[in-house]
């Protein structure tokens, strides 16, 4: 038992309520300093909501699987469900409020590792006032909640969806990166498609995007022009973008420890001009990425995954993980060192996709430009194969 | 209907307060009953609210009461008990959360009371809060503007922009319009303080959210030298000539820097940056942010340069719904000798408390552990001497202690699991202090003015020093003409000779 909480003073009672009133009684050491592979809980996050032009408000949701590895299957069910109720109508997590006329708002059955933001939405009226659109996921056995409401805090523009996500590092924008608009995607294959097992699917998405946000490397090579243009001196005006990093200065050093983004600068290499690209890459391969806050490497990418769906499918290219693998040199815009893969110069994405097991396949592509994203969606029935 | 068992209920203040005052630390209980019928407001209690609540609690102050005529305090009197005895959770007045139990108990710019001042308030209460005379009031202080500077008035002030945030937009981060410094020559800067201005009426707080009496909730900024032709909005640059600052956050203290390492503020620089984090405050406000600086003597030059030390965890938060006591744990590996300057917690709204380590070999020690509240973020400068001295390869460990349930009213609802995230609802978990890099000759010599500052023996132990008490000699070449050359002296006497030698 923590010292603390055995401490009665002037301080002791708030930590006695939270001992009485907490179940269970046991301190939390975090799971979250284990990186279990697998066997861990879902808990479904609310994540804010979003006005739309005629008043009707989206509830955003996405989840948060334990598991390094684990990938989940809960299907629409008893375990996976949506339910509208009165405010705190169901903060009892045995309270079962299934039905099945209500339960499915197209929240996902497959559940991919760790955080998983911005999943999908749910859209309620101009009028849903404080009612709670609530989604209830059992899990491992477990049952838990996200709570929907018009909460202020949570309100939702594009800026925070950027922000949550890391794009902005510690918190930085500019007039260009705030102009930013989520890419658009075009799904040129069929949206029901029926297939069979191990027979590879073609799916084609193209995907147009503004530009924006601009790379790493393409805000260095602004700013070399910037000082180019200024006759070699510092960068000036047009060097946006990016991080704040410190001159290489004793008395500048402090920008680096003080500022909640330090890792940008850290783990998007400091130049070193005099060694080859190949030396300068291993050079990083080596170091600790040094990153605190949420971090993602900006650039358009496009990638399917299984949205829904008993079983794994298997695509050719391998596709950019869509959850937040904070783990360096992992396929993962929140991996430290990931870059984005070249963009197709038709905007057209092409990949093969094929299934181990029979059934029905919801499969998602996401197009991300590293601060906002679009979806679109196929569904793929798959036969058994054929017996000769 | 029948609460469920495991669905919490949320305290009223009322009920708060009466809990409160059923368990007061039996040792308090006995020093207010021993003040009892002995203590007034003009002798006893005046002078702590001086030291302590006055330079908020004042008529233009950011607090929602004055609390410097009797007649200002005498109504508050229960619930400046209440708040006091909060001591160092969420909610605690005055807004500092050290534990006295545990770690280093020197900072500087400390306004926590003690026990004897904690019973004085509580004896007084007891008492009915007599006025007593007023002829023994200490001397007024002077509310002459409505900033008022906790590290002493600036040399130099530089102002912001003012920034307007509506009532019901969300959080937003960018950058603001550079802002010239109009200084000369270069000066050293030895204290930092940038206070928020804003019409927020602190008496209706409508929007019941965190950090709602502001609404810059962080600025990331530095000083830079701009070119001619730099465009004064585009607050990022490359170039050189910069340097960094601390963050700052919703409700911060100053910041107060090693004393041989000031930073420098150069001469024809701008406050720049592009990383505002604007929270709204649930109502239509208008801000703008005063940056104090306070300077080092002319010619002063400093001695050690700030370390790269990055010490945190935000990446992969995970906190469950209604759950109190959850840990985050992050480590770095100090790859020189430091110096720790400030412990510095950053953890959002569901944070309740941190606590920093240094682990040298096999041996763990506790720094320091503090309350945390995400409306007054504090910084906490160790007062000089005191600074923990660690040797390369120590390792830093902090943990982060957050409280998702209704006895945290930071959060806004939870019954929501929470993440990662830059919002103030989100979570983030950082210790952002300063830090100095020492080369071994600093670092050996650090701790031997330690040594003798405090005439250190080796029954001693200094928390944070885990090589003040060594006994090799060290060779005068290295810590200068002066030195004695002597490490910790075997026993007091010895102690005793050595001073007089010297």
């Amino acid at each position: 038992m923590s010292p603390r909480i055995a401490r009665v003073g002037g301080t002791g009672l708030l930590p006695i309520i939270a001992l009485i009133a907490t179940a269970p009684l046991a301190t939390l050491v975090s799971a979250q300093s284990l990186t279990y592979t697998r066997g861990q809980t879902v808990s479904p996050a609310y994540e804010g909501f979003e006005v739309n032009e005629d008043g009707s408000f989206d509830l955003i949701f996405g989840y948060m699987n334990r598991n390094w590895e684990e990938e989940l299957d809960v299907p629409i069910g008893p375990d996976n469900y949506f339910a509208v109720t009165t405010t705190g109508g169901l903060d009892d997590l045995e309270v079962d409020a299934y039905d099945p006329a209500i339960a499915d708002k197209g929240q996902p059955t497959r559940f991919l590792p760790r955080r998983n933001r911005f999943t999908f939405k749910v859209r309620v009226p101009a009028d849903f006032g404080d009612q709670e659109l609530v989604w209830t996921l059992t899990s491992q056995g477990e049952t838990k909640r996200a709570f929907a409401s018009l909460r202020q805090d949570l309100l939702i523009d594009n800026m925070i969806i950027a922000s949550e996500t890391g794009a902005l590092g510690a918190g930085r924008s500019d007039p260009e990166t705030r102009s930013n608009v989520p890419p658009v995607i075009e799904i040129e294959t069929d949206e029901v498609i029926n297939a069979r097992v191990g027979q590879p699917v073609r799916l084609v998405a193209k995907v147009t995007d503004d530009g924006l946000p601009i790379t790493t490397a393409q805000r260095r090579a602004r700013a070399a022009a910037a000082r180019a243009a200024a006759g070699g001196g510092r960068g000036g005006a047009g060097a946006a973008g990016g991080p704040g990093g410190a001159a290489a200065t004793p008395d500048s050093a402090g920008a680096q420890p003080d500022s909640a983004g330090a890792g940008d600068a850290v783990d998007e290499e400091e130049e070193e001009p005099e060694l080859s690209p190949e030396i300068q890459a291993l050079h990083r391969a080596l170091n600790e990425p040094g990153r605190v806050t949420v971090n993602k490497v900006v650039g358009l990418h496009f990638a399917w995954f299984v949205y829904r769906g008993e079983s794994e499918a298997s695509f050719a290219p391998i596709q950019v993980k869509t959850w937040e693998d904070s783990r360096a040199w992992m396929n993962s815009p929140w991996s430290p060192y990931w870059e984005p893969p070249p963009v197709p110069e038709d905007g057209r994405w092409v990949v093969d996709v094929t299934f181990d097991e029979p059934g029905t396949y919801v499969l998602r592509g996401r197009a991300d430009d590293g601060a906002l994203y679009a979806d679109q969606e196929v569904t793929i029935h798959v036969a058994p194969p054929l017996v000769n | 209907m029948t609460r469920p068992s495991h669905v919490l209920f949320r305290l009223t203040p009322a009920a708060l307060s009466a809990a409160l005052v059923l368990v007061l630390p039996g040792a308090l209980r006995a020093q207010a009953s021993a003040l009892a019928g002995d203590v007034t407001f003009s002798r006893d209690v005046a002078p702590i609210l001086q030291r302590s609540c006055q330079g908020c609690h004042n008529p233009t102050g950011v607090a929602p009461m004055s609390l410097v005529t009797y007649q200002d305090v005498r109504r508050w009197a229960p619930r400046i008990r209440e708040k006091t005895q909060l001591r160092d959770r969420a909610g605690a007045m005055p807004p500092w959360y050290v534990e006295k139990e545990i770690g280093i108990q020197h900072f500087k710019d400390d306004p926590s009371l003690s026990d004897e001042e904690l019973a004085t308030i509580a004896a007084w209460v007891d008492a009915g809060a007599p006025e007593g005379d007023p002829a023994q009031l200490p001397p007024p202080l002077a509310f002459e503007s409505d900033v008022f500077w906790t590290a002493g008035e600036p040399d130099l002030v530089v102002e912001t922009e003012e920034i307007y945030m509506p009532a019901g937009a969300p959080d937003w981060w960018g950058e603001i319009q550079s802002v010239p410094i109009p200084m000369e020559s270069d000066r050293y800067v030895k204290s930092v303080e940038i206070r928020e201005v804003n019409d927020v009426d602190v008496t209706d707080l409508g929007r019941q959210t965190v950090g709602g009496r502001y609404i810059f909730h962080h600025m990331i900024w530095s000083t830079r030298v701009l070119a001619d032709g730099d465009d004064p909005t585009l607050a990022n640059f490359d170039g050189a000539e910069a340097t960094g600052w601390p963050v700052h956050e919703v409700g911060r203290n100053p910041d107060i820097f090693d004393p041989e390492a000031g930073r420098l503020l150069r001469a024809g620089s701008s406050v720049v940056s592009n990383s505002v984090h604007l929270h709204s405050s649930g109502r239509d406000t208008r801000a703008k942010l005063l940056v104090g600086f306070r300077f080092h003597p002319e010619g002063y030059e400093p001695r050690y340069p700030n370390a790269n030390v990055v010490l945190g965890n935000a990446m992969d938060i995970d906190i469950e719904a209604m759950t109190d006591r959850q840990e985050l744990h992050a480590y770095e590996v100090l790859e020189q000798h430091t110096k720790i300057v400030t412990f510095e917690p950053h953890l959002h709204a569901p944070g309740e408390r941190m606590c920093l380590e240094a682990i040298w070999g096999y041996n763990v020690e506790t720094l320091s552990c503090v309350g945390y509240d995400h409306n007054w973020v504090r910084g906490y400068a160790f007062e000089d001497g005191y600074q923990p001295l660690l040797p390369k390869g120590t390792v830093l460990h902090i943990i982060g202690y957050m409280n998702n349930t209704p006895t945290n009213p930071n959060v806004p609802d939870p019954r929501n699991w929470s993440g990662s995230g830059n919002r103030s609802v989100s979570n983030m978990f950082i210790d952002l202090g300063m830090q100095v890099r020492m080369t071994d000759e600093e670092f050996l010599a650090e701790m031997q003015a330690r040594i003798e500052r405090f005439g250190l023996t080796k029954n001693d132990h200094v928390i944070g020093c885990p090589l003040c008490l060594h006994s090799i000699p060290v060779p005068s070449p290295i810590l200068g003409d002066d030195a004695q050359g002597a490490a910790v002296p075997a026993d007091a006497q010895t102690q005793a000779a050595a001073t007089q030698r010297r």
